[in-house]
């Protein structure tokens, strides 16, 4: 027989209905981790307008892949643009590095071509365009327009930067030797160096043309330009024309060199002789004051020493002479300019060891005559230049300095010599007492007319014309007297009869001289006969 | 007394008329000029010569003849002399003597008529008689021309003896005028 005990228990059971609400608890907490775990990335984008781009409707597209979604449109806080809140597939999430970029693609007609013609069906989208970055990012700030050179292309980008816009745009075309290598993909004014910055992508393998050495200049349309060089006209290719364009080149003599990286930053010339008239990387300037007009000298215009280049005007110095005190002789404020010497030029190196003794060389010089002038580049333009020189026997100066600006001192040279010199003469000209004189020569005049009018009476006298008949007979009878004297007058022939009769009674008279005298006595003497000449006996 | 006073002035008158008895030695006078040689009326050309100067030396420009005795003495005849002075015959002499020798008319002086470009002047060295029977001259004369391809001036000389033909002073004018005729085509052959 066995023993029996009773199951004792509390009778306190949880009831089997209360799995159903944790089951879908633990359902619900999945699907939502799930959908958490499977759902793609959100991130931002901001665009300048939303034109095109609608909620829940506008794709995200990658090589023609959707790839995300618009979710949502809204505008910025200060209502400047609009933030565009897309969805990106969790596969894609990847593609959301620091260096992608994001536009919106749609139909659009320009210099450049029409692109985007798909999208007049399927509606606008938004185009990603995949970075290299590692780092990941969640706002962006869109393209306004699609980059010309697709993402990861091989290249060089780099970027060139003017002091003026001119006709250069994105698409304009970057040409070596007027064959395209690249393109101008963006422009921008940046505020921080008031200066235009250009985009631009020189395609492989061309991008190792460019160096440290090469420049970039504007080749857009027709360039006429009359300098003190005379008058010099550039053109590029048809398109460049047209269209605009970026050339670039080596300076010729500069040497090699070194290959550049991304994001280079170069300087944009308006010309290719302005770019290749400064090859040499070490400059220094100074600032010359000239009292004088400046009328034909333009920032480019060479600075010469005794006719080679050394230099170019960089600008006038308008800015830095509205801070300057007036001259207190009433000369008038000095025209003040800024020009840039550039020691290679000079031969003693392109280098900041060259700025030095360059900078020795001009204080040196300037206490021994060294002078900046004003001269005439060229009579037709009337474009003017800066020429230094030494004028010997000007007073000892020394290099000054004007508004941080070290100085080198001015003569006036060159047409506005002349034109002082003009000037001068002109002045003494209005102090000569001109009224006065002009009175005293009226009265001198009128009392010529009144001796005039007197010597026309006088003239006018019966007596006075009566006096050339009398000279003439005068002279006549002068004549007659001096003919009377001549060689085959009478008088003449008696004269000369008389003479000989004279000399005959003379000789005479020595001959009785000397017969007396040979006979000391009265008593005459017997006559002594000749010795007669005889002839040769043979 | 008386009667000394009277020989001594006897002596004298008688002096006097034997000095003054001789009958005195006749003096012949020469003339220096071109034998006429046919009629001649013709007008002078202005485009002749000029004989501008007839210099004479010193010793000869007198008026008696010149005789050279020998040992470097010379004799000046008083009973031949020249009828003029020789400067001026020569110079007429000359001036006939170059025309018939040359055909060119030669003006005496500077004449106002004479239009002429070459100019003549001569110069008479010696003209005398000489111890051997020869008469002498010597001369030179200078050619001036003025214009054309030939101006300048060119000298020459002149020297030349002839022998007197017969003794007496007519023979010694005789030969000095040959001598004056030959140094006139002499000059002409120089024109």
């Amino acid at each position: 027989m066995s023993d029996m005990k009773p199951k004792v228990s509390s009778g306190k059971r949880i009831s089997g209905i209360w799995f159903v609400p944790i089951i879908a608890l633990l359902l619900g907490i999945w699907v939502v981790v799930y959908g958490m775990m499977n759902e793609g990335p959100e991130f931002q984008v901001s665009f300048e307008s939303a034109d095109d781009l609608e909620a829940g409707k506008t794709k995200v597209k990658l090589l023609s892949v959707d790839i995300g979604q618009v979710e949502s449109v809204a505008l910025t806080p200060d209502a400047s643009g609009v933030l565009v809140t897309l969805k990106l597939d969790k596969d894609y999430k990847h593609l959301l590095t620091d260096d992608t970029r994001f536009w919106v693609e749609r139909v659009r007609i320009g210099a450049a071509g029409v692109s985007g013609l798909g999208t007049i069906l399927s509606g606008a989208y938004i185009k990603l365009s995949p970075g290299e970055s590692d780092k990941q990012r969640r706002e962006f700030v869109g393209l306004e327009s699609p980059p010309l050179t697709e993402a990861g292309a091989p290249g060089v980008r780099l970027v060139l930067e003017s002091d003026q816009a001119g006709s250069v745009s994105s698409g304009d075309a970057v040409l070596y030797n007027g064959y395209q290598v690249g393109r101008v993909e963006n422009m921008q004014f940046d505020q921080d160096s008031q200066k235009i910055r250009y985009d631009i992508f020189i395609d492989a393998p061309y991008h190792r043309l460019v160096s440290q050495s090469v420049r970039f200049w504007n080749i857009s349309g027709i360039s006429l330009s009359a300098s003190a060089e005379g008058f010099k006209v550039h053109a590029g290719s048809l398109e460049t024309i047209l269209l605009g364009g970026v050339a670039f080149g080596e300076a010729e003599g500069m040497p090699v060199g070194v290959p550049v990286a991304n994001e280079t930053v170069f300087a944009l010339y308006n010309s290719e002789q302005q770019a290749m008239e400064q090859p040499y990387r070490f400059s220094t300037r100074y600032a010359v004051s000239f009292n004088q007009s400046v009328g034909g000298l333009v920032p480019g215009a060479p600075v010469e020493y005794r006719g080679i280049k050394v230099g170019r005007v960089e600008r006038l110095l308008l800015k830095e002479m509205a801070h300057q005190n007036r001259s207190a002789d009433g000369s008038g404020t000095p025209i003040a300019v800024l020009i840039r010497l550039e020691p290679g030029r000079m031969g003693v190196g392109d280098s900041q060891e060259g700025i030095t003794r360059m900078k020795m060389g001009i204080a040196l010089g300037v206490g021994n005559g060294l002078r900046a002038s004003l001269e005439s580049g060229n009579l037709l333009t009337g474009s003017l230049l800066v020429n230094l020189d030494f004028h010997p026997g000007l007073a000892s100066a020394q290099v000054g300095e004007y508004q941080s600006y070290p100085t080198i001192p001015t003569i006036t040279g060159g047409l506005g010599q002349i034109e002082q010199s003009v000037t001068r003469l002109l002045e003494k000209l209005n102090k000569l007492p001109m009224e006065d004189t002009f009175i005293g020569a009226n009265v001198a005049l009128a009392r010529l007319d009144e001796s005039l009018a007197s010597l026309d009476q006088i003239l006018d006298a019966d007596a006075t014309r009566k006096l050339p008949e009398q000279l003439g007979t005068t002279l006549v009878s002068l004549r007659r007297t001096l003919d009377g004297l001549s060689p085959d007058s009478p008088i003449y022939e008696e004269l000369s009869n008389s003479l000989y009769e004279l000399n005959e009674t003379l000789k005479q008279f020595e001959e009785l001289t000397r017969s007396l005298s040979a006979t000391a006595t009265m008593l005459p003497t017997p006559d002594q006969k000749d010795p007669t000449p005889e002839a040769k006996r043979l | 007394m008386r009667p000394m006073l009277f020989l001594i002035f006897c002596t004298t008158v008688a002096t006097l008329l034997v000095g003054c008895g001789g009958s005195p030695t006749k003096t012949s006078y020469y003339l220096l000029r071109s034998e006429v040689s046919g009629d001649v009326n013709r007008e002078m050309s202005s485009s002749g010569i000029n004989l501008m100067t007839v210099k004479v030396a010193s010793y000869i420009d007198q008026d008696g003849l010149v005789l050279a005795t020998g040992g470097g003495q010379i004799h000046v005849a008083n009973h031949h002399q020249w009828a003029e002075p020789l400067r001026h015959s020569l110079t007429a002499l000359l001036a006939n003597q170059i025309t018939k020798a040359s055909g060119i008319d030669v003006y005496e002086g500077l004449n106002a008529l004479s239009d002429t470009k070459v100019r003549l002047d001569v110069d008479i060295d010696q003209l005398h008689g000489g111890d051997q029977g020869r008469a002498v001259l010597v001369a030179r004369w200078t050619v001036s021309r003025l214009e054309g391809a030939e101006s300048g001036q060119k000298s020459y000389r002149f020297a030349k003896s002839q022998a007197l033909d017969v003794d007496g002073y007519p023979a010694l004018v005789a030969s000095e005028r040959q001598l004056l005729n030959a140094l006139a085509e002499a000059i002409a052959a120089s024109l």
